[in-house]
């Protein structure tokens, strides 16, 4: 009797076993799909793209497993959800190093921001003692032109920062900056013909 | 002896795999060539089915020869997978600068067109504008990003033609026909005045900013000249920075002015005066403001602005001084010329 009892125990264990390790991971498929999901509504799209990719294909080489166990009698998903949890654990750090990065790209857009608002500041500067009224060059009132042009897409930088774009904030004042130093080495040059 | 204690070393080939296929998705692989992409990972899920195999052995009887065999075909297909990729970022960059050559080649020549034409506002702030979405297209092109590349390059065509747009109302009167055709006829019934009488006028073509002296009906010489703020526009009242067109004589010679030597013009003339009267009862010139006077013709340089008048270097209106007199015709007209180098440069661009 003690026999049968433990050989059906051993029965119930072993077909127990077998049968938890035979349900579909689907609560960690979910946490590693939130995981990642996290990651790109914390702009890691931007900011994380390099881990964004590798989370994916983890993901993916996670979700193959799944689909490759399930296909057997014999299923066993413990090296899935291991794969699973990873995706986790990695898309959580990816998310942690985000808002450092936010950060860093910011200073980056604002230090570009000032120096391209310190160009425009000069060449207007430059440009108020220039000659005015009758008898200016008409170089140097195309330069004004020129500085109110740059002052408006000095508004799109600021449109772009407070989108958060700040490559794009970046990039744009960068040119604005540029910019503004040609024109105020066009007015030095065009004040000084008016000199001689 | 250990029996699967020492385990054969994972080809180098699975390391080489991993750098490559994050090199070939940085190289936009997915977007450039897709299906490509899809098979060359394909090929790789395969390489990794078989090198897991091998890892659930004991180490004794691993053998990833077969594993390093499909990841080389991997990195085969990897690398010619790149090569595609490669051409066809090639080919985009190649199309894309191609157009943004155009629209640079445009700027240019609306850039050059109202420097020329002295235009201080609109025009040139819009082309300030889309010369900045220029230069961020050229950022966005070193760095491949063709479609926001693509994006920039049609804001910055759309706000270059803006400014074309802007550049032709501003100068709609110098390329209408029948105006230039008015412009040459007076010009020529000056020259024809001079040849007749054997006297010296001077013509003044605003567009080309050009004052010429006619003796006897032929030009004897010609100077270049600065206009008004506002010169290419006819003169309608004071304060509106334009220099006047019509038919004009000198009355009064200046040997000495804050522009060095002028010459006053009767501005304005009888036809200015009715024009203003016209203008004035209709209510569209405001009471408070007169018709404007004191037009001269002086020094101070061909390249400055005026309230009106025409300037000239110094040295050539002292030349121009000791040639005319007191009674010398001056007509001054916008062109005599129907295609005009606006014209041409608008429509060769």
């Amino acid at each position: 009797m003690k026999n049968i009892v433990k050989g059906l125990t051993l029965a119930l264990v072993i077909v127990f076993a077998f049968t938890s390790c035979a349900k579909q991971p689907i609560q960690q498929m979910d946490a590693a799909k939130a995981a990642i999901q996290g990651v790109v509504d914390a702009k890691g799209g931007l900011y994380a793209k390099d881990e964004l990719n590798r989370l994916n294909g983890d993901l993916q080489a996670a979700m193959d497993e799944v689909t490759a166990q399930s296909k057997k009698f014999f299923k066993k998903y413990g090296k899935a959800k291991e794969m699973l949890a990873a995706v986790v654990t990695n898309a959580d750090a990816a998310k942690a190093q985000i808002p450092g990065r936010i950060a860093e790209a910011k200073a980056a857009a604002e230090a570009a921001v000032g120096e391209a608002k310190t160009a425009w500041d000069e060449a207007k500067a430059l440009l108020e003692k220039a000659p005015k009224g009758k008898g200016t060059k008409a170089d140097i009132e195309a330069m004004k032109a020129d500085l109110a042009g740059l002052e408006t897409a000095m508004g799109d930088v600021q449109a772009a920062l407070a989108a958060e774009d700040y490559f794009g904030a970046k990039d744009k004042a960068m040119v604005i900056k540029e910019k503004a130093l040609a024109i105020a080495e066009q007015v030095n040059a065009a004040i000084a013909k008016v000199k001689r | 002896m250990s029996f699967g204690c020492q385990t054969a070393p994972v080809p180098s080939e699975v390391r080489e795999a991993e750098i490559q296929e994050q090199d070939l998705w940085r190289a936009g692989a997915s977007l450039y060539a897709g299906q490509d992409h899809a098979a060359y990972l394909q090929l790789l899920k395969s390489a990794r089915q078989v090198l897991e195999k091998e890892n659930f052995k004991l180490g004794w009887f691993r053998d990833y020869r077969r594993v390093s065999r499909d990841f080389a075909a991997a990195l085969d297909a990897g690398a010619a997978l790149k090569s595609r990729v490669e051409i066809h970022k090639s080919r985009r960059t190649a199309e894309l600068s191609a157009s943004v050559a155009i629209v640079r080649g445009k700027l240019q020549t609306l850039d050059n067109l109202t420097l020329s034409l002295v235009e201080r506002g609109q025009a040139r702030r819009q082309l300030t504008r889309a010369s900045v979405l220029l230069a961020e297209t050229d950022v966005l092109l070193r760095q491949a990003r063709f479609d926001e590349a693509a994006s920039k390059l049609d804001s910055a065509a759309a706000l270059a033609s803006e400014a074309e747009a802007t550049v032709v109302s501003y100068i709609a009167r110098y390329l209408d026909p029948g105006q230039v055709r008015s412009w040459k006829r007076a010009a020529e019934e000056t020259i024809s005045e001079s040849r007749k009488k054997g006297i010296t006028v001077l013509i003044v073509s605003k567009l080309e900013r050009r004052l010429a002296i006619y003796k006897n009906g032929a030009v004897i010489r010609s100077y270049d000249v600065g206009l008004g703020f506002n010169g290419l526009a006819d003169k309608r009242h004071s304060g509106d920075n334009a220099t006047p067109e019509g038919r004009y004589s000198i009355i009064r010679k200046i040997p000495s002015s804050l522009y060095s030597k002028a010459l006053l013009i009767n501005y304005p003339n009888e036809e200015d005066k009715k024009w203003f009267a016209q203008e004035k009862a209709r209510g569209r010139i405001p009471k408070s403001i007169g018709i404007g006077g004191d037009v001269e013709i002086h020094g101070g340089g061909q390249d400055t602005l005026t309230r009106g008048c025409i300037s000239l270097d110094n040295d050539k209106m002292d030349e121009l001084y000791g040639l005319v007199e007191v009674g010398t015709p001056v007509t001054i007209i916008g062109t005599m010329e129907l295609e005009n180098y606006v014209i041409k440069a608008i429509r060769d661009k």
